[in-house]
């Protein structure tokens, strides 16, 4: 009878249903995404680092984050680690974006496929990587890696979503070029065909390019009005913003807008959506860029760059069609708190998830 | 509730037909205390003492796998004696009747069999109407208290889901939902259970604490069930 008295009381399948409330629904949140730039310091380790306009080399008079020494590699932290507390702390997701290019070694050295595999024994939430997914040569044995390949080594290390960056520019351009034709062979469409479109990110890196009014901009370039407070130098209203290649080292003859549509029709599954000027400043998101993004496309878009306060999250959320935000300065500084963040939207009326 | 931790642990028995990434799985199975055995043969899985079922890439690629190695029907003998079973995502679905998502590229088409354990089709959300896939966090509204969900709070934490694909509910298997969920005016089952069968639509090896705490309870109840099968396994078959 014990044996009995025990299966009552404790085994999987005691289960009693509960009246249901048909009225009750329940719906998606808006999610806050923490990004490391990671890249290998002058020593060779793998440190996190954040950028002032893409330029994460210590400028002299600079005092912010922990640093290397003058003109050293700016170092918030070991990657893993870090992203161990962002997760405790309630980040929705972590995204690693390397940020230093390949320059020698294997693939299966690579420093960050390690760090994904210690980064997924003990954080529980969506893991993306970005930098480097392209085909690659191994210098040493000469042998050729397709983007799918290093992408499912990403994969099998611990990653979910992978981000493609400067490639995905080329292939819009390809794209339009040849009248929207899916060749299947870019990157974007090989790793979706096999992970899914959920698995593929494009990461944009505009920057804005100025003008006086709409007329005179190349018609494909989409074209939006500036606030108040976001003119230009020489007080133009408008802008497009122009995409760019090799982490912002060269601009193409493409918008972002033009970019995230091919990305989108070639089977992207969202689109994290940085800016230039914005990165590093503090001052919020661009919510031109992002609107016109965001509206241009049904795929998720992920803010990103210029989050400096609990307010510049709510604001992009009210103000923009964005399905998440991302940050990394104002938290590897300590500035802010994840979960102050959320609050502070969850004040707003914009559903977070609060955990604890 | 008694404590597991004098009981003998159970093993679980994993299914990874190797279409996908399930490193997270497995790293969310070894943090919750429990080493697993990889299921290679269709032999292993009446010897089983739970099963976790990730499934991963499309429908239509699980069932082929599961068909071509002689699973499914070994599968379908195992969720019928009863036993602790844990299927995550495709491994909930592929427990319908049918999905719609039948070709390689996950597109729709003429409905597929699956295990067909629980009633009902599984279908695509109307991409008219929402953005597909259904990516990020979202609640539950629970039909059941389940034991499985011994440490999860009363405060219905969101968790997280990657689908295209959905099962309604219908009478047929509205006794089988364990939790709902709404995508954009959509209603669908995001876990099911019914005896020692646990399926979940979301992903509890990426739904933070929650979904960890969702395994753990699982886990720990199924070794309840599985020491009270090594006492007395006469009044096991009866009982469960």
């Amino acid at each position: 009878m014990s044996c009995i008295q025990s299966v009552e009381d404790g085994t999987l399948s005691q289960t009693t249903p509960i009246p249901v409330n048909p009225s009750m629904h329940t719906q998606l949140v808006k999610r806050v995404v923490v990004a490391l730039d990671v890249r290998s310091n002058d020593a060779g380790d793998l440190v996190v680092t954040k950028g002032d306009q893409y330029d994460v080399r210590e400028k002299d008079d600079d005092a912010a984050g922990t640093t290397t020494g003058r003109g050293g590699v700016r170092n918030l932290g070991k990657p893993v680690q870090l992203a161990a507390r962002y997760y405790d702390e309630g980040a929705d997701e972590i995204a690693f974006l390397n940020i230093s290019s390949f320059r020698q070694g294997v693939i299966e050295d690579m420093p960050m496929l390690q760090v994904l595999e210690e980064a997924s024994k003990c954080i529980f939430v969506p893991l993306t990587v970005g930098g480097g997914i392209r085909s690659y040569t191994d210098p040493e044995s000469g042998k050729v890696y397709s983007a799918l390949e290093v992408a499912s080594r990403y994969f099998r290390a611990g990653a979910d979503k992978v981000s493609i960056g400067s490639d995905a520019v080329i292939a819009a351009e390809d794209y339009y070029k040849s009248g929207n034709t899916k060749t299947g062979e870019t990157s974007i469409e090989t790793i979706s065909t096999v992970y899914g479109v959920q698995a593929v990110v494009i990461s944009i890196d505009p920057k804005r390019v100025y003008v006086t009014s709409p007329e005179g901009v190349d018609k494909k370039h989409t074209v939006v009005e500036l606030d108040e407070s976001q003119k230009g130098p020489n007080g133009e209203g408008y802008c497009w913003y122009q995409c760019t290649v090799k982490g912002g080292r060269e601009t193409r003859d493409i918008c972002a807008v033009s970019v995230a549509k091919a990305a989108e029709a070639l089977g992207a599954g969202e689109i994290m959506l940085n800016c230039i000027d914005m990165d590093g400043q503090c001052n919020g998101f661009d919510h031109a860029l992002m609107g016109a993004v965001s509206s241009a496309v049904t795929i998720p878009v992920i803010a990103s760059s210029g989050a400096g306060k609990e307010g510049h999250f709510s604001d992009v959320f009210q103000k923009t069609n964005v399905q998440a935000a991302l940050a990394a300065g104002m938290f590897h500084r300590k500035e802010v708190e994840i979960m102050s963040v959320k609050k502070h939207m969850e004040e707003c009326k914009i559903r977070a998830r609060i955990i604890g | 509730m008694t404590s597991s931790d004098n009981n003998k642990k159970l093993t679980v028995s994993l299914l990874d037909y190797g279409a996908g990434n399930v490193r997270s799985v497995r790293n969310a199975i070894t943090s919750c205390g429990y080493s697993i055995i990889d299921i290679t043969n269709p032999s292993q899985i009446a010897q089983a003492d739970v099963i976790i079922f990730p499934g991963v890439g499309s429908y239509h690629s699980a069932m082929t796998v599961l068909q071509s190695k002689g699973y499914d029907s070994a599968l379908r003998t195992y969720l019928s004696s009863n036993k602790p079973y844990l299927g995550i995502c495709l491994g909930m679905q592929t427990l319908f009747e049918s999905s719609e998502e039948t070709n390689e590229s996950g597109h729709v088409g003429n409905p597929l069999p699956g295990l067909g354990v629980i009633p009902g089709k599984v279908i695509k959300f109307d991409e008219t109407k929402r953005s597909v896939p259904h990516i990020g966090w979202n609640g539950t509204i629970q039909h059941q208290k389940s034991p499985a969900m011994r440490y999860i709070s009363e405060k219905n934490e969101e968790v997280y889901f990657v689908h295209s694909y959905y099962a309604p509910i219908t009478t047929g298997n509205s006794q089988w939902v364990l939790t709902r969920t709404t995508y954009e005016g959509q209603e669908y089952i995001s876990s099911v259970q019914k005896g020692n069968v646990v399926a979940t639509q979301f992903h509890p090896e990426k739904s933070g604490k929650v979904g960890l705490n969702f395994i753990k309870g699982f886990l720990e109840v199924s070794s309840f069930c599985f020491n009270i099968c090594i006492s007395c396994a006469q009044l096991c078959t009866t009982q469960l």
